[in-house]
């Protein structure tokens, strides 16, 4: 599957490399990107584990929305085999968005070494208010506040 | 990928260090906190960081003062945004 969409920036914010939002679900790509956007987000979708790598390395990604179990050539998921490469991504921020919610699951995606974790399924708000964070925000923003629902 | 019940057994998470702490966030949200070893963690960005779990959502923390564990639930809270 290639890119679902190439927007290069959030609305008025410059340009910012978009957030890549990795899932083996094309529903999923287009539910996060959805989400994304109504927090003025641009997202570039990708269910392809090698091709978010190569995409990643390429574009300047600072945040990746990522479902666990991804495959790729460099490790055993696309979330460890980020993590790992701080050499060419310092400051790569992962971002696990997952319909894997069981113990085991969570673990496997700590010792992967994601920033964050929202379990599937997920309102905009609490997705929003993660790649806030991530993006390093601030933490009163007001657009957040009263907004908490899944 | 295999299932993932074979997927949990291949690693684990570190090991807790210490006690856990849990707080109760200015928007009602119950978190806990534990503090790993930061070692082991692909990209890690130091010796240890912060996991803090709620309901909601999963962040680890690299950057957070040493007497953590006396903060009060805001200050707490202010290092659940850091990164």
């Amino acid at each position: 599957m290639g890119p679902l969409k190439l927007d290069a920036a959030p609305a008025g914010a410059g340009l910012v490399p978009p957030i890549v939002v990795v899932d083996d679900d094309p529903a999923g790509i287009s539910s996060t990107l959805a989400a994304l956007e109504t927090g003025g987000y641009s997202g570039v979708g990708e269910a392809d584990g090698d091709a978010v790598l190569r995409l990643v390395r390429t574009a300047l990604t600072r945040l990746v929305v990522s479902e666990l179990y991804i495959r790729c050539a460099d490790g055993a998921c696309v979330v460890t085999a980020l993590k790992q490469d701080r050499a060419r991504l310092p400051r790569l921020r992962v971002l696990v968005h997952t319909r894997h919610t069981s113990e085991a699951d969570t673990a496997w995606a700590l010792a992967a070494g994601c920033d964050a974790l929202v379990p599937k399924p997920a309102g905009a708000a609490v997705l929003l208010r993660e790649v806030r964070r991530l993006e390093g925000g601030q933490q009163h923003d007001p657009a957040r506040l009263g907004a908490r629902s899944r | 990928m295999s299932a993932p019940e074979e997927r949990s057994g291949e690693r684990g998470h570190a090991p807790v260090l210490g006690t856990a702490v849990t707080f109760v966030d200015g928007e009602h949200v119950l978190w806990r906190v534990t503090e790993h070893d930061g070692h082991q963690v692909p990209g890690s960005r130091g010796e240890r960081c912060l996991i803090f779990v709620s309901d909601w959502a999963i962040r680890r923390v690299w950057d957070y003062p040493l007497d953590w564990r006396d903060l009060s639930p805001g200050a707490l809270a202010v290092v659940s945004w850091g990164r």
